[in-house]
């Protein structure tokens, strides 16, 4: 039988002081997102509501400022479209950036790559996400080069799941597009099993980025920040498939400096929002 | 109070760890302010090599002036050397409950080989602390203990008080980890691992109630900030916070 040491008299308190700081701590981060979801998931999940307005309100109860955000029906249905509808929504959202979803294939109507981009990044995007495994193409040049030519020189943001690219056309990319910013995001599947994969890269290549919301680690945050420093790393959410309080509280209880969670929490993504080529 | 309900001592070869040490767990403790950590199978218990399993917990309990706590591992195809071995652990009270894993051990949980394990925790009213998933794509071996198949065991021992590791791991496996939880006032779920779906926390407690689930991280791998900071601001009542926190923790495990 344990001792009376494990018996707290003021638990009630101490929760309810660990709760505000917590909720204060996240505020002064001022979280910007670098993957939010907006439109009816097909899969099942404990959050009912989908749509802009209930992620503005997420937005504002979790505590994150502003973020780019993506169709959730552009990765399976026709991505041009919902690219299309996405950037509709969020026109008017000063909040919002556009995430979008392409494959190898020009889009319907479009000669070159630059001219879809240069008119989607008027309209806010910021963001491209590929899935070349789902989607059946290659990142090598034969397949891709067209399209990553034209994301590398507007420097626009390139999204990949490490399942859905692998790590050696991860380091390829990085190799071949220097000035190409690439995030990955550890989604469906957590990036806790593939330091020995990532380490390696984080040392080579500035370029490459790590997106927070399954990057779960145990103390994974100080060994990445003490070796590589804070700008590899990116906070990203998946809000509303995923609790933002996983990545957020990674950062607010993080054991490093306040100016690398600033850079983690918002800093990283605004310096990669501001380095996108607007026409 | 806060306590880690499920976490492991050391590492494995699968799951690169910056720093296994126990000394890093204590100092990770102390900053998040977990008073207790409940190492449900240490690596070294779990891979093949119980007894150095064994000498790790002791050697955490001393380090951590008894805030590191274990539990026994109970392997079904070891089971005479496994349930003595138990015994002779939870004379200590460094250790208070018992683990089993049906993955790893690629043994269903209704299994008739699982019953020394509920024996035990029944004789020594310890909880029994179960991994729980759902069929995986990805991962096979989690077909080995969806939450449905520990029901024979929940009715046959009501005296055991089973903890679902991870609740059930994916939707459909909360969906039947809830589900279980309201038919059983036995059994218990804790929050450990990857299931950070958006809502998972609230949807728990209004299915089961805040008493019946428990703060876990499942280090060495995943960091307890993770699950921290889902319930500290979840949408939940402060009372109901406490409890998952610790003080069921401090029920079930018997820690006062």
């Amino acid at each position: 039988m344990m001792s009376e040491k494990y018996v707290s008299p003021d638990a009630q308190a101490r929760v309810e002081r660990l709760v505000a700081e917590y909720r204060e701590q996240k505020k002064a981060l001022r979280f910007l997102d670098s993957n939010l979801w907006v439109g009816r998931p097909m899969q099942p999940g404990f959050c009912l509501r989908w749509d802009l307005e209930a992620l503005l309100g997420y937005m504002d109860r979790y505590a994150i400022e502003g973020g780019i955000v993506t169709h959730s029906a552009a990765a399976m249905e026709d991505p041009y479209a919902t690219n299309e509808e996405l950037l509709d929504w969020i026109a008017d959202q000063e909040r919002l950036w556009g995430g979008l979803v392409v494959t190898s294939e020009l889009p319907p109507g479009y000669s070159t790559w630059g001219d879809y981009l240069d008119r989607a990044i008027s309209r806010k995007a910021r963001l491209v996400r590929l899935f070349p495994a789902s989607h059946r193409f290659s990142l090598e040049r034969w397949c891709s080069g067209a399209l990553l030519d034209a994301l590398h020189e507007r420097r626009m943001l390139l999204a990949v799941w490490h399942i859905e690219t692998g790590w050696n056309a991860i380091k390829m990319l990085c190799d071949t597009y220097p000035d190409l910013p690439i995030l990955v995001e550890g989604r469906p599947q957590k990036i806790v099993y593939h330091n020995r994969f990532f380490y390696p890269l984080l040392e080579r290549y500035p370029n490459l980025h790590l997106e927070l919301h399954n990057l779960n680690v145990y103390l994974g945050i100080e060994d990445m920040v003490g070796r590589f420093g804070a700008e590899h790393l990116v906070f990203g959410s998946c809000l509303p498939f995923n609790d933002p309080n996983t990545a957020q509280m990674m950062v607010t209880a993080a054991r490093i400096g306040d100016s690398a969670k600033r850079q983690i929490a918002h800093g990283n993504l605004q310096n990669l929002l501001d380095g996108v080529m607007v026409p | 109070m806060i306590v880690d309900s499920h976490m492991h001592l050391g590492m494995s070869a699968v799951t690169p760890c910056v720093d296994p040490s126990i000394e890093a767990v204590l100092a990770q403790m102390d900053h998040l302010g977990i008073d207790v950590s409940i190492s449900v199978g240490g690596s070294s218990q779990i891979f093949g090599r119980p007894e150095a399993g064994f000498e790790t917990a002791l050697e955490a309990y001393r380090l951590s002036g008894g805030r590191i706590l274990s539990c026994a591992y109970f392997n079904p195809h070891y089971a005479e050397e496994d349930v003595e071995r138990a015994r002779r652990q939870l004379e200590h009270e460094a250790f208070v409950g018992i683990k089993i894993v049906g993955s790893l051990t690629e043994c269903y949980a209704d299994d008739e080989r699982w019953h020394p394990a509920w024996r035990l925790a029944s004789e020594w009213g310890v909880p029994l602390v179960v991994h729980s998933w759902w069929v995986s794509d990805y991962n096979p071996r989690q077909r080995y203990h969806t939450p449905d198949q520990f029901e024979r065991y929940v009715r046959a021992y009501p005296e055991v008080n089973m903890i679902l590791g991870h609740a059930g791991g994916r939707y459909e496996g909360h969906r039947a980890a809830a589900k279980l939880a309201r038919s059983y006032p036995n059994v218990y779920m804790d929050l450990s691992g990857d299931s950070y779906s958006f809502g998972l926390v609230e949807w728990l407690v209004e299915q089961a109630g805040a008493d019946r689930i428990l703060f876990g991280s499942d280090l060495f791998m995943i960091d307890a900030r993770t699950v921290m900071g889902r319930v500290l601001d979840a949408d939940i009542s402060l009372e109901a916070k406490r409890l998952i926190l610790g003080e069921n923790a401090v029920r079930l495990f018997r820690l006062m």
